[in-house]
């Protein structure tokens, strides 16, 4: 989005240095850190109004009526926001460095690589199959509705559709970052027209009041209960923003530039979407993003806003595919930056292309497909909070961030932090037995606790705990000198 | 070569970091009253809404 040109004739080359300064995992320097304020903020609206908020309003409103849905994305975004506009951003603009290098204190200088690999390959499969999904079936609405055909959600026609998307999308991700920044440019405003249009839509055809005597999409559960389990799809949502932000906000001029655009551009903004994502999946009584735009605005509008958000979803893929481009590429080391933009491109959407031919069992189960993510990404979150902010009052020591040799204080054992691992196991426990990923069933405690607040909790105290038990004991992670290079505007 | 390229140019920039006379370094830290002011008013928020809702 930000990086140099790819021309033609470079498209198949490998990653060159020039290139490096900028995109991979060297420390930036001051002209590389090109964002105000206000730029990055205008970057995460545009992430932020994505097709993706549509789905998880969509979601919410399945379990709780209008004024819920408002209260719980409020909550649950709040939370979870907070920790991704720390944890990932403040260590990468503070040192320049990229979030899978940043993971190093945490979890080791191989712990770090191999986090940062697994979840960025496997949550931009996961969405981009999502994604491409959700263009198949916006495709074949305006099939259905224009042209009179019977197009089924789980045809041949969505999943070839979805193929078409997920190619597309490799197309776009193998011509390079300006051919990114190009699509959003148009798509970005795009959407947030939409989401205008939808939210003004909706007040003047049903109005606030009826808005809210509507019931929820499920109406058989408990309010307590539903209200809990859309909070937890709020934090679920949040935290599925931590692989795209690090390496945005690294280019930022200050941590504040770096944190307060998560606030107002990630947060407000995803709020506004998935709230009128709520509205709208209330008032057509469908949770299918696809199925609510020409109900509301007729056959041209409608068909010309669902047409729209279908390729909509392709600039959703290739931004979180070229989030995982990044990770996976510097997390591959030597081998990754060798390898060409296409041939990466191509692995990370690999899955995709086999996930696109089980449409309704891909994209039927948003809410489990969050819940996974939310297992990892808690505890994560409460590891790196731990480490940066309190155990290390956000301080690193940069040269050996990039030291992989076994006396580095970040070489832990055999390049892993095993502490970190285990928190992060033991969160992912709580998760579990909180709220069963499989069948997305809470138990009783669910209903005053969530699960992935607590499971952050648990994570948090007892990589704390452990840290200061075993870690700083045994001499390792340079916790006990804290050392710090270079701080020279502190 | 690009791998002792890479090797090279991460020495310049580790050495202009830790150089007191080099323009490059660190940034500064988030302040923690950053932090707490949106915890505060995240938390009014959420207790206005869970007040709109329920009471």
């Amino acid at each position: 989005m930000v990086l140099p040109v790819s021309t033609t004739s470079r498209r198949f080359e490998r990653t060159a240095l020039t290139e490096a300064g900028s995109t991979s995992d060297l420390p930036l320097l001051k002209k590389d850190r090109i964002w105000s304020f206000w730029d990055f903020s205008a970057a995460n609206i545009g992430l932020a109004i994505a097709t993706w908020a549509f789905l998880q309003g969509g979601a919410v409103a399945y379990y709780v009526g209008a004024k819920e849905a408002v209260a719980s994305i409020v909550i649950g975004y709040g939370i979870s926001i907070v920790f991704v506009a720390l944890v990932p951003c403040i260590p990468a603009v503070r040192y320049g460095i990229e979030q899978f290098v940043s993971l190093r204190s945490s979890f080791g200088t191989a712990g770090g690589r191999a986090v940062m690999l697994v979840l960025s390959a496997l949550l931009a499969a996961a969405w981009a199959a999502v994604l491409a999904i959700m263009c198949g079936h916006a495709f074949a609405n305006v099939s259905n509705e224009l042209l009179g055909t019977r197009i089924e959600s789980d045809s041949l026609t969505v999943k070839f559709m979805g193929l078409t998307a997920v190619v597309v999308s490799w197309l776009i991700l193998m011509r390079g970052p300006k051919s990114i920044e190009t699509v959003n440019k148009v798509v970005s405003p795009g959407l947030v027209l939409v989401t205008l249009i939808m939210l003004a839509l909706i007040f003047t055809q049903i109005g606030w009041s009826q808005l809210l005597e509507l019931p929820p999409l499920a109406a058989d559960f408990d309010r307590h209960m539903a209200f809990m389990i859309a909070i937890e799809l709020n934090v679920a949502g949040g935290l599925a923003w931590w692989p795209n932000v690090g390496n945005l906000a690294r280019l930022t001029r200050s941590a504040r530039a770096a944190y307060w655009p998560n606030m107002i551009g990630l947060f407000l903004a995803s709020v506004i979407a998935a709230v009128v994502g709520a509205f709208s999946a209330l008032a057509l009584g469908s949770d299918d993003p696809t199925q609510w735009m020409i109900p509301l605005g007729g056959f041209v509008l409608g068909g010309l806003a669902l047409v729209f958000v279908g390729f909509a979803n392709i600039t959703s893929i290739v931004a979180q595919g070229y989030a995982a481009l990044i990770a996976v590429r510097g997390g591959t080391g030597n081998l990754g930056r060798r390898l060409p933009w296409p041939v990466l491109g191509g692995l990370i959407l690999i899955p995709a292309v086999v996930l696109v031919f089980f449409p309704d069992a891909t994209y039927n189960n948003y809410g489990r497909f969050v819940s996974w993510g939310a297992i990892v990404l808690g505890p994560l979150c409460a590891i790196q909070f731990v480490d940066f902010f309190i155990l290390r009052r956000q301080r690193l020591d940069i040269r050996a961030m990039y030291d992989n040799r076994p006396d580095s204080p970040y070489h832990y054992t055999g390049g892993f932090n095993l502490v970190a691992f285990v928190s992060m196991a033991s969160g992912a426990v709580v998760y579990a037995v909180l709220l069963d990923p499989i069948d997305y069933v809470p138990v009783d405690a669910f209903r005053w606790l969530t699960a992935s607040i607590p499971s952050m909790a648990v994570s948090g105290i007892l990589h704390l705990t452990l840290t200061r038990a075993v870690t700083v004991p045994r001499g390792k992670g340079g916790l006990a000198s804290r050392s710090e290079t270079g701080a020279k505007r502190d | 070569m690009m791998d002792k390229d890479f090797r090279v140019e991460l020495e310049r920039r580790l050495d202009l970091y830790e150089d007191p006379e080099s323009e490059e370094g660190v940034l500064g830290p988030l302040p923690a009253g950053d932090i707490a002011i949106s915890v505060v008013v995240l938390a009014l928020s959420s207790l206005g809404l869970l007040g709109w809702c329920f009471l």
